[in-house]
C-alpha cells in the first residue's frame, strides 16, 4: 500500500505496528468501559486511519481536485444563461480561478485547500439548484442532479478509502 | 489545529481538598470527601461524584462542569442548570438541583453546578442477559423510559418557564421545521471542512419535513441507559441535559441511544402513543431516525471536533468521532438522498442514534 519512495519503514507500516502492540499487549490488560481503554481505543481507531491517509491521501487529493473542476465547470456552462444564477456563478468562477496547484510537486495541504475552496462552491451549486430545479434551473436540474450523483459515489468511495480498518472499531 | 495553550490542569481534574474547602464555604458546614470519581465516559461535560460528609453526616453531591476546552455541545452548562430547576419538583423525576456557579478558583473558572446524587446507576444490571428474567426487565426498563419520556413531553413548558430560555418553536406544526434550520444554520458554521454530501442530504431531507407535530414539548435530546439513572429497574432520575430543546418530541424516540430497542421498537412506540395520547406517524419517525444522525454529527464534528482543532481539546474520542466517523456517517447519509422518507429511514436502524454507538 505504501508509496515506493516513501522512507522504510513507512508512516502506514510504523502505524500498524503500533496498533497490532497495542491491541495484542495494552487493550487486554485494561478494564472495560474506562478512561484508559477508552482513549486507547479511540487512539487504535485514529491510527488505522493514519495509515490509510498515508498510503492514499494524494492520490485521492488530485483524484476529488479533478473531478470538483470538471463538474462546477459544466454546472457552470449549464447556469450560465439564468439571471437567478448570477450571484451563484461568481462564486464557482473565483473557485475556479484560484490558482491549480502544480500536482507533481504540490503538497497535500495545498491540493486539499483549492479543494476545500471548489468544495464550498459545490455546497452553494447545491443548496441553489435543490432551491431552484423546479423553476428557474429545471431545463438542466436533471444533469445537475445526475452530477451530484457521480460525486457522491466516488466521493463515498474516498472516505471509505480513507476510513480504512477505522471502520467498525469500537471508540469508547 | 492550532498548539494548544499549556493549562495548568490541562484534562480539568478536580482536587479533593479543594473541591471540600468549596463545598465547606457553599454549605456552611465542614466537607470532609470521602471519595471524588469522575463518571465515564462524560463526552459532552464532566461529571463529579462525591462521596462526603458533612457536617459528619453521609451525603453524595455531583459536580457538574464544563472541561477547560469547553462543553462539547452547542448550550451552556446554564443551560442545563435551568433545565433541572424547572423539572424539579414535576412528574419527571430529576437530581435536586442546588446551586449553579462561575469564576470559582478551584475549577479554574469554569461554570458548574452542583446536584445532590440519587442512589443509583447509569448502568442496568442483567440488562443483557438472555433469559426470561432479562427479557422481563429490558421490558420493564422501556416502560419505565417511555413513560418518563411521555411525562417530559407533555409538560406544560410555558407554566414552567422553559420559554425564558429555549427558543420555541412559532407551532407545533413548524417544530420540525424550526430544529431543522436551526442546526442547519450551525452546522454550516462550525463543520470542519464543506462535507457536500451533507449538505445535498439536508437539500434532500428538507423536502421531506412532517408538519404533524402534535404539540410542541419539551425535548430531552440523548437520553436512555447510559445516561438516566436507574435503581431495582426504575427510572429514579433523568440526568445530562445538554441537548434539550423545545420541539417536537419524536425526536426523543430515536435519540434513545438503543434503549427503545431492547424490545421490538414497534411496540416501544405503540407505548409512548399510549402514554402520550397522540399518534406517531412513520414520516415524523423516519425523520427523526434520519435527523438524529445527522445531529449526532453535528455535534461530534461541530462541537467535539471544533473543540479539538480550536480550543485544545486533545482527547483522542473527539478526534476519532469527529473526523472518522464524520465520514462514515456522511456517506450512510448520502445513502438516503434520492429516495422517500420512509425507504431512506430503513437504511438507519433506529439503535445508532447517539454518540457512542455511531462508532460501533
Amino acid at each position: 500500500m505504501s508509496r515506493s519512495n516513501d522512507v522504510q519503514p513507512s508512516v502506514a507500516e510504523l502505524a500498524r505496528v503500533i496498533a497490532r502492540t497495542l491491541e495484542t499487549y495494552v487493550i487486554p490488560e485494561l478494564p472495560r468501559s474506562s478512561w484508559s481503554s477508552g482513549y486507547l481505543h479511540s487512539a487504535l481507531v485514529l491510527l488505522a486511519h493514519i495509515e490509510a491517509r498515508s498510503a492514499g491521501e494524494r492520490p485521492m487529493l488530485v483524484e476529488e481536485g479533478a473531478q470538483l473542476t470538471a463538474l462546477l465547470s459544466e454546472a457552470r456552462g449549464l447556469a450560465a444563461a439564468t439571471p437567478e444564477a448570477r450571484e451563484l456563478l461568481a462564486e464557482i468562477d473565483a473557485a475556479l480561478g484560484l490558482p491549480a496547484p502544480a500536482l507533481a510537486t504540490a503538497e497535500a495541504a495545498e491540493l486539499d485547500a483549492r479543494n476545500t475552496a471548489l468544495a464550498r462552491a459545490l455546497n452553494s451549486l447545491i443548496v441553489w439548484t435543490y432551491a431552484h430545479k423546479a423553476a428557474a434551473a429545471s431545463a438542466y436540474a436533471p444533469r445537475l442532479l445526475e452530477l451530484f450523483a457521480g460525486y457522491r459515489t466516488a466521493a463515498a468511495a474516498r472516505g471509505v478509502a480513507l476510513l480504512g480498518d477505522a471502520v467498525g472499531k469500537p471508540i469508547f | 489545529m492550532d498548539d494548544a495553550p499549556l493549562r495548568t490542569n490541562p484534562t480539568g481534574r478536580i482536587a479533593a481538598p479543594d473541591a471540600a474547602r468549596y463545598l465547606s464555604g457553599k454549605l456552611g458546614r465542614p466537607v470532609e470527601i470521602e471519595s471524588l470519581k469522575q463518571t465515564y465516559p462524560g463526552f459532552s461535560r464532566q461529571t463529579w461524584l462525591v462521596q462526603a460528609r458533612v457536617g459528619g453526616e453521609p451525603q453524595g453531591l455531583v459536580i457538574r462542569l464544563d472541561p477547560p476546552w469547553g462543553a462539547s455541545v452547542p448550550t451552556s452548562l446554564k443551560h442545563e442548570w435551568s433545565v433541572y430547576q424547572r423539572l424539579w419538583g414535576t412528574a419527571v423525576p430529576v437530581a435536586e438541583p442546588l446551586w449553579y456557579d462561575e469564576g470559582q478558583d478551584f475549577a479554574e473558572g469554569r461554570a458548574l453546578m452542583v446536584r445532590r446524587m440519587v442512589e443509583g446507576g447509569s448502568t442496568i444490571p442483567g440488562l443483557t442477559e438472555p433469559t426470561a428474567a432479562g427479557a422481563a426487565l429490558r421490558r420493564q426498563v422501556v416502560e419505565e423510559h417511555v413513560g418518563k419520556l411521555a411525562a417530559l413531553h407533555g409538560l406544560d413548558w410555558k407554566a414552567l418557564g422553559f420559554g425564558g430560555f429555549i427558543a420555541a418553536p412559532p407551532s407545533a406544526a413548524e417544530a420540525l421545521r424550526f430544529e431543522y434550520d436551526w442546526w442547519v444554520r450551525d452546522w454550516a458554521d462550525r463543520r470542519s471542512e464543506p462535507f457536500p454530501l451533507v449538505t445535498e442530504f439536508l437539500c434532500w431531507l428538507g423536502e421531506h419535513i412532517p408538519s404533524d407535530t402534535p404539540r410542541v414539548s419539551i425535548v430531552k435530546g440523548n437520553n436512555g441507559v447510559g445516561e438516566e439513572i436507574f435503581r431495582d429497574g426504575r427510572l429514579v432520575a433523568m440526568s445530562d441535559f445538554e441537548l434539550a430543546s423545545l420541539g417536537d418530541g419524536v425526536l426523543d424516540l430515536a435519540f434513545s441511544q438503543g434503549t427503545l430497542d431492547l424490545i421490538p421498537y414497534a411496540d416501544a412506540v405503540r407505548l409512548y402513543e399510549q402514554a402520550t395520547g397522540t399518534t406517531v406517524s412513520p414520516e415524523r419517525l423516519a425523520f427523526a431516525t434520519l435527523w438524529i444522525r445527522f445531529k449526532s454529527l453535528a455535534n461530534v464534528n461541530g462541537y467535539a471536533f471544533y473543540g479539538l482543532r480550536n480550543h485544545g481539546d486533545f482527547r483522542t474520542t473527539c478526534a476519532a468521532l469527529g473526523l472518522v466517523m464524520s465520514k462514515g456517517v456522511q456517506n450512510t447519509l448520502a445513502a438516503c438522498i434520492g429516495k422517500d422518507l420512509l425507504s431512506a429511514s430503513q437504511l438507519l436502524a433506529p439503535r445508532g442514534s447517539s454518540y457512542a454507538s455511531l462508532a460501533r
